[in-house]
């Protein structure tokens, strides 16, 4: 199972999304078409969608701009290449801190339903400890001290 | 209880909550997203289904399923386990479901989860999707990017190139 996840600029997760995890990268992208997701994303090279898909995507209120490889035949402007370099390390980081701090990587359940029930509820929980650090004035990004009261 | 009452409720400044706090927090928490997404309970349903009404309320196995994810337990069995054995969430929460039944109704309220999601988005004034303008993301770049410049030095020289 491969998981994509969309993060907000505030570091929050607005939608995530499980293929299986034999499919390339951009069945991810493709897959939000079935979602009720509507969105601009920012992705590395292999959310480029293809032409046919592009048009479906647009329409569907899904706008992407995805890197571009040295040797294609488009091209992203300099705005662009510089928004990919300013935010792709932010969103690794993210992925990874949600990784460790939500035993992402790691989900013990039964079936796909359940496993799906509680990846959505990570991200809800991820969601929900970045609202409550916010409000108790606590690190941003911390999830340690929840963990301490149990 | 309103939101304000709420938030001066929450402890603000002490260096760490104890375990009442954290679910009493959740759960107020978890409330206010449900307004926020516009979601009422019905008998204890927060998702439309037939039948009576469940002996424990939606909203609770909610709480619950968020406070496993966020202490980070890895499986059902151990949440259970703990859950189970802690004399605080006992008090808490008095009705109890099998760990079965516990993981069937969390995966019955998987539809919602996303809408509460997207609710703590917009609690925070994060840019929920679709985000605005302000965003600072150009729209489609395939769509205007600049072809790329043919390189010349690149190509075979013409005359290099024997014909029969």
């Amino acid at each position: 199972m491969r998981e994509h996840l969309v993060f907000t600029p505030g570091g929050r997760i607005a939608f995530v999304l499980q293929v299986p995890g034999n499919r390339h990268d951009v069945q991810g992208l493709y897959g939000l078409l079935k979602t009720t997701f509507r969105g601009r994303l920012l992705g590395d090279n292999a959310y480029w969608p293809k032409a046919a898909k592009r048009e479906a995507l647009t329409q569907k209120g899904i706008t992407v701009t995805a890197a571009a490889r040295s040797n294609w035949k488009v091209r992203n402007t300099a705005e662009e290449k510089t928004l990919l370099r300013q935010w792709r390390g932010k969103v690794e980081r993210r992925i990874g801190l949600f990784d460790r701090q939500f035993n992402a990587g790691r989900t013990l359940c039964r079936s796909r339903r359940h496993y799906e029930a509680r990846r959505w509820f990570k991200v809800l929980s991820h969601n929900l400890s970045r609202h409550l650090n916010r409000k108790l004035r606590r690190p941003r990004e911390s999830v340690a001290h929840f963990q301490l009261a149990a | 209880m309103g939101t304000l009452e709420r938030e001066s409720a929450m402890p603000r400044t002490r260096e760490t909550l104890d375990l009442e706090e954290l679910v009493i927090t959740l759960y107020a928490a978890l409330d206010d997203a449900l307004t926020e997404a516009g979601i009422a309970t019905r008998d204890g349903k927060l998702v439309p289904r037939p039948g009576p009404a469940p002996d424990v309320d939606d909203r609770e196995v909610l709480c619950l399923a968020v406070l496993q994810e966020l202490l980070g337990f890895e499986s059902d069995h151990g949440f259970y386990q703990w859950f189970e054995s802690n004399a605080c969430l006992q008090q808490l929460f008095p009705r109890r479901l099998t760990r079965p039944n516990w993981a069937d109704r969390r995966a019955l309220l998987t539809p919602l989860v996303e809408r509460l999601s997207q609710a703590f988005c917009a609690l925070d004034g994060e840019e929920s999707p679709p985000f605005s303008s302000s965003t600072r993301i150009r729209s489609m770049s395939a769509a205007r990017s600049e072809p790329a410049a043919r390189n010349v030095s690149a190509d075979w020289p013409r005359t290099a190139i024997a014909h029969p």
